[in-house]
């Protein structure tokens, strides 16, 4: 077994883990929520995230994402606020928006990007269970791009350090919930497919599959 | 005295003017193509234009370049412009879609029309309809040149053939597995191109290339190349190694080799570990009179790290002079 499909079996196996999915049925219950997560969504990640509820149907809060082979440079910072949508059966949406601030740092160029990100789950959300189906769009709006002295020598020596355009979308499609495993804490999955709006050929590692726990202090 | 509604408007205006002022497009990040900066050597051929370079003095016997990726360019190479002083007449060019050549929609790069653009430039460049040139290709170069030695195996010279991947469809399959097989997932290079794979949708042109370009990094370990020098590239032509794969079909070009009599040269890079002596053994078996050389220190990219020592395997070979080990 080679170490690729080594590495990929990891991480669906750690599913068992981590995700920031939340349920709209607690929403009244979200004093204090903190998350912690794992998965994989390009790279290996872990997340953490703090939920506070401003009172049914409203939550804001805030996840730090981070890849799982450390560096100190590559990270997401996203805040989010997040509306329920219920009907008395337990059927009903919630929507998210997120307004996010990511770093890429490689040997070719430092990329830091301001986004946002659109995301709305339909299904059930039951007091114990909640499964729903997911979509989200995601879109950098400006980045700005710092060439290293590597991609000058090595590529093109005057490449412009500065602000650039937003890129195109990224969309995942997928499933996402959650269960109560006690009072406060809920275990919680979304996984699914990504399909960016790219010029041609496939996206790479194109799904995300995430656990995660909730535990409301 | 104005309204607040056109006081937002002015405001909105404003506020746009300031954001487009203020931020680039992404070819300020990739060097300009033939099309963008008319000083660059071209030559307008096979319904396109190409980024050319010749060495030498016409009508000398031709070695033609032929670089790697499918989608890199000839950056690398450029060392075996000396062949010129040996009395050949050296053509560099950046392949359809690559390098500083001009760009292409997706179903313009196909397996057939890279076929005709070769047959091209042998057509302009040989001496005569009937006189054989050489070839030195580089990875998928290396195969490309074979390509054309199996369809016109009676215009071929001489070859060098550095690294290359596959003959065969299936070769192909197995070859990419191994190449995929020695990524690893917990390096920090392989984490670099994921994560950044989130942050920018290469949704044109320059946008994608400048994307391939971060993410070359990530065949640094299993190629073996050298992480101190870099081995140089003006543009890897994004659209193009994901669109001409698809149009090859289940090809296998060995079926006319036996046609071929003269020696290949294989050159392989000691600390390659996807292309191993093994692998290019088994590939040099598909010609009839075929030797293995590796140099020792390298990888992938003994063009730019071992300057001397593969011009020289080079040069004896095109000379005649027979290999040394």
């Amino acid at each position: 077994m080679n170490r690729l499909t080594a590495s990929l079996l990891l991480a669906i196996a750690a599913l068992p883990a981590s995700a920031q999915v939340l349920n709209p049925a607690h929403f009244g219950d979200y004093g204090h929520l903190v998350h912690a997560g794992f998965g994989a969504d390009g790279p290996l990640t872990i997340d953490a995230g703090y939920v506070h509820g401003l009172g049914a149907p409203w939550v804001v809060g805030a996840r730090v994402s981070l890849p799982l082979v450390p560096e100190g440079a590559d990270f997401e910072l996203a805040g989010l606020v997040e509306r329920g949508f219920l009907s008395s059966f337990g059927l009903g949406a919630s929507t998210r928006l997120e307004l996010a601030l990511r770093n890429a740092n490689t040997a070719v160029a430092n990329t830091t990007d301001a986004g946002v990100h659109l995301g709305v789950r339909a299904g059930y959300f039951g007091e114990r269970l909640s499964m729903a189906a997911e979509l989200a769009w995601e879109k950098s709006l400006l980045a700005y791009v710092l060439p290293t002295e590597r991609y000058r020598q090595q590529t093109y020596a005057d490449a412009r350090a500065g602000f650039y355009g937003s890129s195109g979308g990224l969309f995942r499609l997928g499933i996402a919930g959650g269960v109560r495993l006690f009072a406060g804490a809920e275990l919680t999955l979304r996984t699914g497919i990504v399909r960016s709006e790219r010029l041609g050929g496939m996206d790479f590692l194109p799904f995300y599959a995430q656990l995660g726990i909730n535990w409301a202090l | 005295m104005h309204s607040p509604s056109s006081r937002t408007g002015l405001v909105s205006a404003i506020a746009a003017f300031a954001f487009a002022a203020c931020t680039g497009d992404y070819s300020d990040l990739v060097p300009k193509t033939v099309d963008e900066d008319p000083a660059l050597p071209s030559l307008e051929l096979s319904g396109t234009r190409f980024h050319l370079e010749t060495f030498g003095t016409p009508g000398n016997p031709v070695v033609i370049v032929l670089h790697g990726g499918p989608g890199v360019d000839y950056r690398s190479l450029l060392t075996l412009s000396a062949l010129a002083d040996d009395g050949f007449f050296v053509v560099f060019w950046d392949q359809r879609g690559t390098g500083l050549s001009r760009r292409h929609p997706c179903e313009e790069l196909t397996a057939g029309n890279y076929l005709r653009d070769l047959e091209a430039i042998v057509d302009r460049f040989a001496r005569s309809p009937s006189d054989r040139v050489s070839f030195v290709g580089h990875s998928w170069g290396a195969m490309y040149a074979t390509w054309y030695t199996n369809e016109h195996p009676e215009r071929v010279a001489s070859l060098v053939l550095a690294e290359p991947g596959a003959f065969t469809r299936a070769e192909l399959d197995d070859y990419m597995g191994k190449f995929m097989g020695s990524a690893d997932l917990t390096s920090e290079r392989f984490n670099d191109a994921a994560f950044l794979a989130r942050v920018i949708t290469p949704d044109d042109h320059a946008r994608a290339d400048f994307d391939v370009a971060l993410n070359s990094t990530i065949i640094d370990e299993p190629l073996g190349l050298d992480p101190d020098h870099p081995e140089p590239f003006w543009r890897f032509g994004a659209l193009l190694s994901g669109c001409l794969p698809d149009t090859a079909g289940n090809f296998d070009w060995t079926t006319n080799l036996s046609r071929y009599t003269s020696d290949a040269l294989f050159i392989h890079g000691e600390l390659n570990r996807v292309h191993t002596p093994e692998h290019q053994q088994s590939l040099a078996a598909h010609y009839p009179r075929a030797e293995v050389v590796t140099i020792p220190g390298v990888g992938h990219d003994m063009f730019s790290a071992a300057p001397a020592a593969t011009f020289a395997l080079v040069r004896a070979h095109l000379l005649g002079l027979g290999v040394q080990p």
